[in-house]
């Protein structure tokens, strides 16, 4: 760069004032023009601003280590809180017994199951206003934990796009095996966590006498399911004969040659049972089941402690279609014996109710809601 | 014409401008980068895991009966309510890598006497210390049907609400 200053030449004073050339090398002023000072300077405080300003571009870009914690308290939320969701309904076909039976989709109805889950959870549905909280179902934390399904729990309880790793543990306090599903737990990544403590509501059973003291009974039992009488208790503790379990345990055989010919559900015509889950199942205390239709040849032995269970799922409309809120389902046994006299007295009209005669040795017993430990990591 | 008279002035209205837009773009850029050592959130993973075990304590286990809560505060019973909320938090998967947890905790039951509000301290964890870092307030109000037990430590006799509050801290 070539600068011009004014500089008096030594000497001569009266000689005006004469341009000298001078170079940056050479000359020894060292000061640069004030315009461009102050030109780079603002270039330069821009620059630095722009330049500090770029970390905060990627900000929100990989932010995947602040959401591990977040996606792990929303799965947890949607575990013990929400009893999940579906549509019930495909068209005209009933694929589940209601709206939060996400767990009991009807057979031959499977591949309806990704897209008509909205959201799977653990939890009893508010069905009343004065649902305990974080009450669990037994059959839906049976289901969860038996079934498991990568994509499906990706897309049903973690949500999100990111391709989470996962493991949920359930960790019962009554002694009952610890389960878990999902990846193994890394050794060495940092993963969110969270620990939610819950109730599981478990199927209540009901214990009857098989022994009638009036006679004329003709060998045939009859277990009335009253859903309006069952409707009476306070949401935590009623029986939910269409999605839960029942189980009914015979007592007092008389004769060990007892066997059980056959089985029809009435409300009011009566049908045979279905020949696959959901049904009704005859179990000994020796842990053989039998199912109720068909029944073997020669019948189904029975003895003291037999349970008859129903599966959660099938006292529903769609075995049932025109079951109502008030309607109750009858439970038709004919047991059989080569004794006259013991089919006369094997039997009787009994009740799936809270009040049982107590007297007659019959009870109705629901198992006390179990603690649990649920835990969820993600990374 | 093009002279360096002025040039004072221009500059002193550059700098001004500088300073005014600079100080702006502090008070206004609030740009936070997180680094992964922020992403427990400690403080809500404490209180939620308090928050329900409170919860499910209060809830009747069978029908008609009464909730461990209520029993364990009407009994004035502090043993029970400490050997089952410790378990309630700090049982963890067997087989996982940090055995058990190691959340204490100390607790005092609130109560109204006329227009004052009084307490009395009930369970703890065995440590007298009142808190730590990290440390979070769980609260919860229990229903006492027969308070005849309690109200020789200060509350009426009569059926009421009380507040009981859990300090929860790690170790």
């Amino acid at each position: 760069m070539i600068l011009y200053i004014i500089k008096p030449l030594p000497g001569n004073m009266n000689d005006k004032p004469r341009l000298k050339e001078a170079s940056i090398v050479t000359d020894d002023n060292a000061q640069l023009s004030i315009d461009f000072v102050v030109g780079l300077s603002i270039f330069m405080i821009a620059f630095t601003i722009v330049a500090t300003m770029t970390g905060g571009l990627l900000v929100g870009l990989q932010s995947k280590t602040i959401d591990y914690d977040a996606v792990a308290y929303r799965t947890g939320v949607i575990l013990s809180e929400d009893p999940g969701e579906m549509n019930e309904r495909v068209g005209i076909a009933y694929i589940a017994p209601d709206r939060y039976a996400w767990d009991l989709i009807y057979p031959g109805y499977e591949s309806y199951q990704q897209s008509n889950i909205f959201r799977m959870g653990l939890a009893m549905p508010r069905y009343y206003y004065d649902v305990p909280p974080q009450v669990t179902m037994e059959h839906k934390v049976n289901h969860f934990f038996s079934n498991y399904d990568r994509s499906l729990y990706k897309n049903k309880v973690i949500f999100g796009d990111y391709p989470y790793n996962f493991n949920i543990s359930i960790t019962p306090l009554n002694g009952d095996n610890p389960r878990s599903i999902g990846d193994p737990l890394p050794a060495n990544h940092q993963a969110g966590y969270i620990r939610r403590v819950i109730l599981i509501k478990h199927p209540a059973n009901v214990t009857l006498n098989a022994y009638d003291e009036f006679g004329n009974t003709n060998g045939e039992m009859i277990i009335t399911v009253d859903f309006y009488q069952l409707s009476s208790r306070t949401p935590g503790y009623m029986v939910f004969p269409s999605i839960e379990r029942e189980i009914i345990n015979l007592t007092n055989f008389s004769s060990s040659n007892t066997v059980i010919n056959d089985v029809k559900v009435c409300s009011p015509t009566c049908e045979n049972p279905e020949p696959s889950s959901p049904t009704i199942w005859i179990k000994k205390p020796d842990g053989s089941v039998f199912s109720s239709y068909p029944i073997p040849p020669g019948g189904i032995p029975v003895e003291n402690g037999t349970l008859i269970e129903i599966d959660p799922g099938y006292l529903s409309k769609r075995y049932f279609p025109n079951l109502g809120p008030v309607d109750k389902i009858d439970l038709k046994i004919q047991f059989a014996d080569p004794d006259p006299n013991v089919v006369n007295h094997l039997g009787g009209r009994k009740n799936f109710s809270y009040s049982q005669e107590v007297t007659h040795q019959e009870s109705f017993e629901q198992p006390d809601m179990s603690v649990a430990i649920l835990e969820i990591w993600i990374w | 014409m093009v002279n360096e008279s002025g040039i004072l002035y221009t500059i002193e209205g550059l700098s001004a401008s500088i300073l005014m837009i600079t100080t702006a773009y502090l008070v206004v850029s609030t740009t936070m980068v997180f680094t992964p050592g922020d992403s427990h959130i400690i403080d809500m993973q404490l209180e939620q895991i308090g928050n329900d075990a409170l919860a499910v304590m209060d809830t009747p286990v069978s029908y008609n009966a009464l909730s461990p809560l209520e029993s364990s505060i009407k009994d004035n019973d502090p043993n029970a309510f400490r050997s089952r909320f410790l378990q309630y938090i700090n049982t963890v998967k067997p087989g996982s890598t940090i055995g058990s947890d190691k959340i204490k905790f100390f607790s005092e039951v609130f109560y109204r006497k006329g227009d004052r509000i009084e307490s009395y301290p009930f369970a703890d964890s065995g440590d007298v210390y009142t808190g730590r870092e990290h440390m979070v307030k769980v609260s919860r109000m229990v229903f006492i049907r027969d308070a005849s037990i309690i109200s020789a430590l200060g509350p009426d006799n009569r059926p009421q609400s009380l507040l009981i509050e859990v300090t929860l801290w790690r170790e």
